[in-house]
């Protein structure tokens, strides 16, 4: 307990110190992940519920976790370098901007700067990562004002970025878990090119091709159920999203052969991956919970007519980012016809 | 015996906090000195008596038959020190303070008795007026003494309530076992004379809702009641919701039930209008419940009305420094600050003690969370059957709104506090904000409770609809048309309480 407040006392006391002062945020961050806060309520409600911002973002990270694991496992050390210079590179501009606006660190880049990472193909030079990292955290959410006020899910404007920027670095950059060779056929190229498909075990488990983090669907599933239950995310959207591909793919997959049938269509490419843990990013979401299912069947809708009908093969990460866009119309025509009828 | 189930919209059930109150009940000896609530300060009427005036308990010592108000009575017998002004739940009031000399017995109200059944209405009336026991209730019982904003012939429905849905709720036992249910329903069976177009309805959270038979047992023949079992969440124990999930009646903002012809009171002031009527016994005391771990001992308190908190708080309390401790009235969710001078009132029923924590917690966003309360689903205490830790904390930082949608999954209002309350940051505030229904906060504070980002969205929806009636997007007439509400316009301008 002494030196527990020792400990503060002295962070305390260099946020204070006149050359640190530029610094304060930072360490009043780094007070705040240690011990926590010391602040009290002012009136009525006298008390607050224990969930904040720190543990909302754990879980989110918790959830994230199979798929770390299993990336890791399948790729090496060099899944583990990938995620640590998105870190990095990302953290960089949350620290520069944290010191500019005087504010504290904000969670929210735990989160994305392991999606990001994850969303990545193994392969991927450093260099390319870092540049993505940079470019999603200041354009996808320090330009908006950061957590909390940006509009798209930086993890994709990042991955958008790199996409249009190092066609070359990205398209060669795919492989199979455990394998040494490149190969750039991911089950959906295969399915787009020759109608074959892979098993539905191979895909669980994440044996082809494929973004590091998509791969291992079995613990996706478990931890997107996991923050579901836990009300880290919210059912809807995912629940609608994948509900969305599922239907459309079952009506539609007899009779255009360019559809994959339902069950493949879950479980390929980053389809899984997204509507878990990008689709459900509240901030980027829409707010109200009728928009939630607008929003997810259109990213489903879109997903499906990306994949079936246009040159891409894979079309998850712009349907996210799409909808994203069109989230505060959705927001204001769902809240304009919710309340027609209400006066007071 | 029909039993209705009642439905809420939102809302959230504190379970297994620490410091519940206890069955027990102590009588407490009256402190040496007392301070009797007398009335606003604004209103600046004068008590009855003066500085250095004898006083008998039971003797009323304030009244007023302009404004729509009860009379006070001196709690005990002893001697007037001073009248004087202090802050008493968020407003300045005027005070007697009395210096004790015995708390022995009371003086009758004249008329009472168990023939009360032979009296007039008029004259039962003028008991309850009499013995202040038509102060009680959240906004008065009605008697042809302006005790109330509508008369006794308005009320269209009676709701006696024991939701449990606050954090700390009083012990029901304490009033309806030992004979207390025959003396709870001759209570409701007076109430139901005075206003005879009144249904009656009996609430009751589920957990409690075996006293359902008890209360049936003892009511008299030809009184009939009709039960609700609610759920024990919080905020079925406002107006607005037991007005909904009970009657079926829309009521916006802060009116009270009383502004569509309900009165809502509580068992305890039921069992007060017995005593009046039938023992005579004027309004001087209240049982308390003691509820936080900052009370060593969480027995209810028989204490006489004026009783300091720090009477009450003497040798029962698990700190050393006051200092340490928030002292609540009633309501952990919407209650105001107590300080240790501050006198429990005719329509305190609750006091809560809770440690003022500004110590820290190493790496506690990490923690499992045995005795974490949360909306959430994040932490151990959720899935077992440990009591929850509680404290006035802020349990974590202050960050901009995630739109996790916490908030608009609990309000009880049906509206979206999320959305709402960036138009009054962002002083944006015109038709559309009405539209979205922000006059159906009711101000029950669950969004600010269960917000991860530790915003005060309660707050700023209540500024948002004080600026908007005071820029005149609205006005009373627009409620009153819209609602059908009665009790309000002219004839309550001097309404004060
Ligand atoms: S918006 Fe109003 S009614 Fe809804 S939870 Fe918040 S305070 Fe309660
Ligand atoms: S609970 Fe707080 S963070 Fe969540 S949506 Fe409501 S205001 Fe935003």
């Amino acid at each position: 307990m002494k030196n527990q407040n020792r400990v503060q006392a002295l962070l305390h006391s260099m946020g204070e110190v006149k050359s640190l002062k530029k610094f304060r945020a930072i360490f009043e961050t780094i007070e705040g992940i240690i011990f926590g806060n010391r602040v009290v309520t002012l009136r009525a409600p006298h008390i607050k519920d224990n969930i904040e911002i720190k543990r909302y973002m754990s879980f989110a990270i918790i959830g994230l976790m199979p798929a770390t694991i299993a990336a890791v496992y399948f790729y090496g050390l060099y899944a583990l370098a990938i995620i640590m210079t998105s870190y990095v590179a990302g953290g960089l501009v949350e620290v520069a901007f944290a010191i500019l606006r005087d504010r504290e660190i904000e969670e929210g880049f735990l989160v994305t700067g392991l999606i990001f990472a994850l969303v990545l193909p193994p392969t991927l030079p450093l260099w390319a990562v870092a540049i993505g990292s940079i470019f999603g955290t200041f354009f996808g959410k320090e330009v908006f004002g950061g957590t909390g006020r940006n509009i798209f899910n930086p993890a994709l404007v990042g991955r958008l970025f790199i996409t249009i920027a190092f066609p070359q670095q990205m398209s060669a950059a795919w492989k199979e878990p455990f394998a040494d060779v490149i190969s750039s056929a991911t089950p959906l190229g295969v399915f787009k090119v020759s109608g074959e498909m892979s098993s539905y075990m191979d895909l669980l488990l994440g044996m082809h091709a494929g973004s590091m983090g998509e791969l291992f669907r079995l613990g996706i599933i478990v931890g997107g159920v996991f923050l579901m239950l836990s009300k880290v995310s919210n059912w809807r959207i995912p629940v609608s999203y994948l509900g969305t591909v599922f239907v459309l793919s079952l009506i539609g997959s007899p009779f255009i052969n360019t559809i994959a049938p339902p069950i493949f269509s879950l479980l390929s490419g980053g389809l899984l991956f997204g509507a878990m843990f990008m689709a459900t990013d509240p901030v980027t979401g829409p707010r109200t919970n009728e928009g939630k299912f607008i929003f997810g069947i259109g990213c489903g809708l879109m997903t499906l007519l990306i994949r079936s009908f246009s040159g891409y093969t894979e079309g998850v990460m712009f349907s996210i980012i799409f909808m994203n866009g069109l989230n505060p119309l959705i927001d204001h025509m769902v809240l304009k016809s919710k309340y027609r009828n209400n006066k007071l | 015996m029909k039993v209705q189930n009642g439905k809420i919209t939102g809302g959230y059930e504190f379970k297994q906090f620490l410091g519940q109150p206890e069955s027990g009940l102590v009588v407490q000896e009256a402190p040496e000195y007392l301070f009797v609530p007398l009335c606003s300060a604004s209103l600046g009427i004068k008590p009855l008596v003066r500085a250095g005036d004898k006083v008998k308990s039971g003797q009323i010592v304030w009244q007023d038959n302009d404004s729509i108000s009860s009379p006070v009575h001196s709690p005990v017998n002893g001697v007037v020190k001073s009248v004087q002004k202090m802050n008493y739940l968020d407003d300045e009031i005027l005070s007697l303070k009395i210096e004790s000399a015995s708390s022995e017995g009371w003086e009758s109200v004249p008329g009472s008795g168990s023939e009360w059944n032979k009296l007039g209405k008029d004259e039962i009336e003028k008991i309850l007026y009499l013995s202040g026991t038509s102060a009680l209730g959240a906004e008065g019982i009605p008697t042809r003494f302006r005790t109330a904003v509508i008369s006794p012939e308005e009320v269209k429905h009676i709701i006696v309530h024991y939701t449990f849905a606050e954090v700390y709720n009083p012990d029901i036992s304490l009033f309806l076992d030992n004979g207390g249910a025959r003396k709870f329903t001759e209570g409701l069976a007076v109430l139901a004379k005075i206003m005879d177009q009144a249904e009656i309805h009996i609430a009751v959270g589920i957990n409690s809702s075996t006293w359902f038979q008890v209360i049936e047992n003892a009511l008299p023949e030809d009184l009939s009641v009709e039960y609700h079992r609610v759920k024990p969440k919080y905020p079925q124990n406002h107006d607005s919701v037991l007005l909904k999930t009970i009657l079926n009646l829309d009521l916006p903002t802060s009116y009270s039930g009383m502004n569509r012809g309900v009165v809502i009171i509580g068992i305890q002031d039921v069992c007060q209008v017995y005593d009046a009527v039938v023992t005579g016994k004027p309004l001087v005391d209240r049982i308390i419940a003691l509820g936080g771990p900052g009370f060593k001992d969480h027995s209810h308190r028989q204490v006489k009305i004026g009783t300091t908190v720090a009477a009450i708080a003497t040798n029962n309390l698990s700190f050393d420094d006051p200092e340490d401790l928030r002292f609540i009235n009633n309501s952990v969710l919407t209650g105001s600050t107590l300080s240790p001078e501050s006198p429990i009132g005719r329509n305190s029923e609750v006091l809560v003690a809770l440690e003022e924590k500004r110590g820290q917690e190493l790496m506690f966003f990490a923690r499992p969370g045995f005795g974490k309360d949360s909306y959430s689903n994040t932490f151990a205490a959720k899935f077992l059957p440990f009591t929850r830790k509680v404290s006035t904390n802020l349990n974590g930082e202050v960050r901009a709104c995630l739109s996790c949608g916490f908030c608009q999954n609990v309000c009880p209002g049906g509206i979206l506090p999320n959305i709402l309350f960036p138009y009054v940051e962002r002083k944006m505030l015109d038709e559309t904000v009405i539209q979205y229904g922000i006059f159906k906060c009711i101000d029950c504070n669950l969004c600010s409770y269960v917000c991860p980002s530790k915003i005060p969205v309660a707050s700023h929806l209540k500024e948002g609809k004080k600026e908007l009636l005071s820029e005149a997007f609205v006005s009373e007439k627009d409620f009153i048309n819209a609602y059908n509400l009665i009790g309000l316009g002219e004839a309550t301008d001097e309404e004060s309480e």
